[in-house]
Order: structure tokens, then C-alpha cells, then sequence
């Protein structure tokens, strides 16, 4: 018997809790649908816990929205949250148009300002059930709220819920099950523009309700988190403070995630061993542990580094102190036409283009949003990390560690500034110059981040990102295995390709077996490392392994393949050069058109080849 | 209630002031009565960034950011 569908949505300000409560209703098992007609994903999950009011009666999805500040959506996400409220079905034609049941989410410290909203949804025909998030914070500043005075004020059912201990989830579900009793109502009366007389009104009304329901904090009243951001936001100290996480957050990445990375690779290792041990030598062999294992072990080598990124930006988030970093960046920001809030997409892009792109979308300017789309790509992604490993050691050999980590800092800023440059030339077409609305964000309360939420966003991000990226890298994988065995080692595809394209790569310096490495790496740059490992044959799959063998690497006439010009006109190859399929296939979606991204594209590898030609000829004259 | 009408990007760090209109019509003044800055609302300069950089208040128990020309939009009287 299939049950009737009913939906819940989750609608509310930024930073109130809603996808903690998801997360609690859900039992944390969702999956992202992108809204028709929209790259926007809402997270739906079926309701895990079923109210004792009404069991087993109906199917239950529940759906998590972008937050918002009013109901005129400006930014994608806003008008996707929004559009939710009234076409519900454009999801699943299975739902009712209209939700069955809108949870309203509240920070229960920020009434004063939120309940506004809740007022706004009366003046469109929507009855909310009212959740009051943060119970736990309003206790410990020794606040309470009344809650029966205020559901007899606001006449819909109000719910305090603590999400750090789900105190209040059950009230929640039975109210939510009293909603579904009531037929899905009519069309609602959604506003088209600000109304400012109304807000107006709405603000002095929520004013009046405050007072009188009793939730006041008082200036008298140090708060921890207000205290802290004297600190945080200190026009002086703040700098160094942002600088010094933003230093913590990388060299963390680095430090923490590497021996994970060391043993995904040496598990690989392992596992080719063992295909080489028991099936017998031949034609399945090398298919199995020179193409299928080493393929998917090159896709899943650089998921801790990804994975730790988005948990530690994750932590951020989770404590407030995102907004600030966007506050903090502003100034600098709108010197390349840019506001704070694309700080966030910016940041991301060091872990992956792909979420960083998707993370745009709460940027209000389409002009902004599209510029921060199109200087994604120049940031260090972790896709390059261990291309840049490689040249740095190359370069280095063992020298110094902090000569190399010195280098590597290098290319950030090196980066940081050639993305500055284009968002700068950007401004100039009329395109990225929409900047109809300044920056003005609020700023969430600061808090001990819930470790849990941030395990889970960083497992779902995660395994996107797997399921994104791996395949391309395994089909390349493959693909150059084919190549460079076939139709024998010694004249195989891969040299005959490498060899008729050698007059491009000839003025970077570059040998026809790195030749290939780069055009294979256009698919996905951290193929890059692995191609070279297969085309000079390299037996060891780990980096030392890899890195013994091509530094001793030397061209058909005996000169060594990988001296310092070659190396550093590399790096700028790299640092500029847009070769990632499933970024462009995003920046695509998210630039609405083929156009931009292939004008990136185009601009970007042009850009890379030029300047790594100019760099290896400049350093041919002053080193070699 | 004076007549001593400033702009926001104009007050003092911990000046405690009444926002007394909002200049134009456009996104950004949307946004910020959005927010919560109405006529008559009291406002409270936290802290002004380095280098002409953003300004925070605080406005209805919320703290929010608004860069320095954004905030020139906001009319204030002590």
C-alpha cells in the first residue's frame, strides 16, 4: 500500500539551526535534488521518526531550504528557498503544490529581527509552525522565553528545540502532524517587491510582542561570543588573527591529511602486488594492476586532503567565523570588484572548483557571482597540490623542507594574484559589472561548533565529490593505460601523439613523454602525476617511488628531462591552465551557457602557455 | 530626539545612535531594512575595520556587516 505523501518544509534565516533539525528528522539520511529549473539543491530526507499522533499514516519528506532574509529572494538560493513555498510539486509531482507543513526556524537570540519574517509569511496566507532554535544558549545567559504567551500571540504552535540535544524534536512532530490534518491550502499571496511601510510595521510589532513575551538581553549582560569578537573583528588584531587561522587551516591540511594519503597509496601498492602474485601474467594482469587499480587509486588519493578541507572550513562555519573572514576581506575584495561574500566560494575553491562554484550561489550580484565563478578555477585546488608536490621536489630534491613549504607559499600567493589580476581585467566587461547591491551581512552568533553537523556535511560533501571527480579520473586513467601499451610499449599511441605534437610543447622545454602527461592531465589535472608514473614506466606507485625515477629522467639525446627552467615554466603551466572536465561541466551549469566557461577556457590555457613559455625561456637565460 | 542628523559610516566606535532614514530605493536598502533597520530603531557602532573597511554594528540584538559606502545610505541622529 503506498502511503500519502506529505512535506515538511524547513524555511528560515542563515545560521538558525535548520540543518541541524534536518539533520535530527531525518536521522541524518538525505540526499540533494537540484530544483528544476536550477542548479540550487534542497536536501530532502523522509522523516525518521514517526509522531505517536499519527503512525505510519503518511510518507514524510522533509526539506531543508537556503536560508533567507525575506520572502524577495535576490540570490539564487533565496529564490529557490522561496520558490519552495509555493511550487512544491516542481520537485516531485508525487507532493502536493504547496508544503503541507512549513516549520518556520527561529534563532531563538535574534528574535528581535527574525520574527519580522514570521510576520511576512501571515501577510501571504502561510501558517507556520514556529521553531525556536538555541534554547540551550538563551539558558545559559539566564533568559527564558514564555513560550505559551508567544503561541497565543503569534496563534500558530510554537517550539523551543535545543538541537545539541534534540530536546523539543517530538513537539515538533506532533504539531507538524495536526498541519497535515488540515487540507493543503489554497494558492498563497507571495509579495513581489519590499514592502517598506509594511517592515516597517512588522519590526514595531515584533518589538511590542518581545516586551511583552520577556526575551530582552540586556546591555549590562557580557556575552562570551560578543567579547570575542573585540578580538575577531579588532580592525588590527583581527588581521592577524584571520591570517593565522587561514595559516592553521592549510598547514593542517597538509600535515593531517598526508598520512592518510601516504596509506591510500601504499594500499594501492599493496593491492597491486597482490593482482601481480595471484593472477597469472598477461593481458589481465596489466588491465588490472597498471589500469584498473591504478586508475582508482590515483581518483581516491587526494580525498583526505578534500575531505579535511571541507571539515575544517566546515568547523568555521559551524562557529560564525566564515561571516567574519567575509567581513574582514571585503575591503580588499571590492578592490577587484568583488564584495565579502565571495570570500566562501574563494576559500572552497582551494579544496575543489566544483563546491566552490555550487557555493556561489548565495552571492546577490549575478555580475559578482559570475566573476567569482569564472576566478574559481585559478585557485590552488587540491587537484594541484600533488602536481606542485612533485615539481617542488623535483626542484629541491632534499634540500630543505622549509625552502619547499617556503615555495609552495609561493604559488598561493602567486595565485592569490593572478586571480586578482583577471577579477580586476573582468570588471572592464559589462557582463561581471552588475553590482546593484553593497555588501551587508549579518553576522551569526559565535559558537562551539556541533561536531557531528560538520561530520556529516563533510561525509555528503565528500562522497559528492568522489562520485564527481572519481569517474572522469578513472575512465583518463584507463584511457592512458590503453595508450601507452598499445599497439606495443615501444611505439605506442601515446609516443606517436606525443611525438607529432612535440613542436607545441618544445618551446616550454618540455620532453614529448611530459607532453603527453599535460594533455592527458586536461581531463583532470591530478592525472598528471599518475600519467607521468605510466609513461616512464615507473614501477612504484608511491611518491618517492615516482620522484626517484624522474628526477633521473632523461630525453632520447640524454639530457636530463626535468631541469629547473622546464620545472618552474611547469608550475606557471599549472598554476593557470583550466583542466578539470567536471569543472567546466559545473561552471556550465552555474554560468547558465556554454559561453563564459569556454571563453575561460580558452583564456586561461592561452594564458597558461604563453606565460610558461615566457618563464622558461627567462630562466633558461639567467640559470641555465 | 536632536536634529543632529550624521551618516553611519560617519559615527563613533560604541556610539549608540537612532537610524533616522534609509537614502534611495534599491537592493541594498532593501536588504538592510530587511535586517531590521527601520526609522526609530536604535543602533550601535561595535567596530570600524581597518582601512576603510567594512563597519560593525549591532542593531536588534543582531551584529551586522555593512561596507563603509553601503552604510553612507543609512541616515543616523544621536
Amino acid at each position: 500500500m503506498s502511503l500519502k505523501q506529505k512535506t515538511i518544509l524547513l524555511l528560515g534565516p542563515q545560521n538558525t539551526g535548520k540543518t541541524s533539525l534536518f539533520n535530527h528528522l531525518t536521522n541524518s539520511r538525505f540526499q540533494t535534488v537540484n530544483y528544476p529549473g536550477s542548479t540550487v539543491e534542497c536536501a530532502i530526507g523522509s522523516l525518521s521518526k514517526k509522531s505517536t499522533e499519527s503512525p505510519q499514516k503518511y510518507n514524510i519528506q522533509v526539506i531543508d531550504s537556503p536560508g533567507i532574509t525575506s520572502l524577495i529572494g535576490r540570490s539564487e538560493d533565496e529564490k529557490i528557498a522561496i520558490s519552495c513555498l509555493t511550487n512544491m510539486s516542481k520537485i516531485n509531482k508525487t507532493y502536493d503544490k504547496n508544503p503541507n507543513s512549513v516549520v518556520l526556524v527561529l534563532d531563538s537570540t535574534q528574535l528581535a529581527c527574525q520574527l519580522a519574517l514570521f510576520k511576512q509569511l501571515i501577510h501571504a496566507g502561510i501558517r507556520p509552525i514556529v521553531a525556536i532554535t538555541m534554547k540551550d544558549v538563551l539558558q545559559k545567559r539566564g533568559l527564558s522565553i514564555n513560550e505559551q504567551l508567544l503561541k497565543k500571540e503569534l496563534g500558530v504552535p510554537v517550539i523551543l528545540i535545543n538541537n545539541r540535544n534534540k530536546d523539543g524534536i517530538d513537539d515538533l512532530l506532533t504539531s507538524v502532524s495536526t498541519d497535515f490534518a488540515i487540507p493543503s491550502s489554497s494558492t498563497f499571496n507571495m509579495p513581489t517587491s519590499t514592502n517598506v511601510s509594511q517592515l516597517s510595521l512588522d519590526f514595531k510589532w515584533v518589538e511590542s510582542l518581545i516586551s511583552k513575551i520577556g526575551v530582552k538581553s540586556t546591555s549590562s549582560e557580557k556575552k562570551y561570543s560578543w567579547d570575542l569578537d573585540t578580538i575577531l573583528l579588532h580592525p588590527i588584531l583581527g588581521l592577524f588573527v584571520f591570517g593565522g587561522i587561514m595559516t592553521t587551516l592549510f598547514w593542517a591540511i597538509f600535515s593531517l591529511a598526508t598520512p592518510l594519503m601516504d596509506g591510500i597509496d601504499s594500499m594501492f601498492t599493496w593491492l597491486i602486488t597482490l593482482t601481480n602474485s595471484y593472477v597469472p601474467e598477461g593481458i589481465i594482469q596489466t588491465i588490472l594492476s597498471d589500469g584498473v587499480i591504478t586508475s582508482i587509486g590515483a581518483s581516491l588519493i587526494f580525498v583526505p586532503q578534500v575531505a579535511f578541507l571541507f571539515f575544517l572550513i566546515g568547523l568555521l562555519e559551524s562557529s560564525g567565523y566564515l561571516a567574519r573572514g567575509a567581513a574582514l576581506v571585503d575591503k580588499p575584495l571590492s578592490k577587484i570588484g568583488l564584495t565579502g561574500r565571495s570570500f566562501v566560494p574563494l576559500l572552497s575553491g582551494n579544496a575543489c572548483a566544483i563546491p566552490a562554484m555550487t557555493a556561489a550561489r548565495s552571492i546577490p550580484n549575478k555580475g559578482e557571482r559570475l566573476a567569482t565563478i569564472f576566478i574559481i578555477p585559478l585557485m590552488v585546488c587540491s587537484a594541484r597540490l600533488p602536481v606542485f608536490g612533485l615539481f617542488i621536489l623535483l626542484v629541491l630534491s632534499d634540500k630543505s623542507k622549509a625552502l619547499g613549504g617556503l615555495m609552495l607559499t609561493g604559488i598561493y600567493l602567486l595565485s592569490l594574484l593572478i586571480a586578482a589580476v583577471v577579477a580586476r581585467l573582468l570588471t572592464k566587461f559589462k557582463t561581471f559589472q552588475d553590482k546593484s547591491e553593497g555588501f551587508v551581512m549579518a553576522l551569526p552568533r559565535l559558537s562551539m561548533p556541533i561536531f557531528k553537523q560538520v561530520f556529516i556535511q563533510t561525509f555528503y560533501q565528500t562522497k559528492k565529490f568522489i562520485t564527481g571527480a572519481g569517474p572522469t579520473i578513472f575512465v583518463v586513467g584507463m584511457g592512458l593505460w590503453f595508450m601507452s601499451s598499445f599497439p606495443n610499449s615501444d611505439h605506442s599511441f601515446a609516443k606517436m601523439i606525443g611525438q607529432w605534437m612535440d613542436p607545441i610543447w618544445a618551446p616550454m622545454g618540455v620532453d614529448w613523454q611530459v607532453g603527453v602527461a599535460i594533455l592527458l592531465s586536461f581531463a583532470a589535472r591530478e592525472v598528471f602525476v599518475s600519467a607521468l608514473a605510466i609513461i616512464f614506466a615507473v614501477q612504484q606507485e608511491s611518491q618517492s617511488g615516482i620522484f626517484h625515477s624522474l628526477s633521473q629522467a632523461v630525453t632520447s639525446d640524454g639530457a636530463p628531462v626535468f631541469t629547473l627552467p622546464v620545472v618552474l615554466g611547469l608550475i606557471i603551466f599549472f598554476m593557470i591552465s583550466m583542466q578539470c572536465l567536471p569543472t567546466l561541466a559545473v561552471a556550465k551549469k552555474e554560468m547558465g551557457g556554454w559561453k563564459l566557461p569556454v571563453i575561460m577556457t580558452i583564456s586561461y590555457i592561452g594564458l597558461a602557455y604563453v606565460l610558461a613559455i615566457i618563464t622558461y625561456q627567462v630562466s633558461l637565460l639567467f640559470l641555465a | 530626539m536632536s536634529n543632529h542628523i550624521r551618516l553611519l559610516s560617519d559615527i563613533h566606535s560604541d556610539e549608540q545612535v537612532e537610524i533616522y532614514s534609509i537614502e534611495g530605493e534599491g537592493p541594498t536598502q532593501h536588504r538592510v531594512i530587511e535586517m531590521g533597520c527601520t526609522p526609530g530603531t536604535p543602533i550601535r557602532l561595535i567596530q570600524k575595520q581597518a582601512f576603510g573597511g567594512p563597519i560593525i554594528a549591532m542593531i536588534r540584538d543582531a551584529k551586522i556587516a555593512i561596507r563603509k559606502s553601503d552604510a553612507q545610505l543609512i541616515k543616523v541622529c544621536s
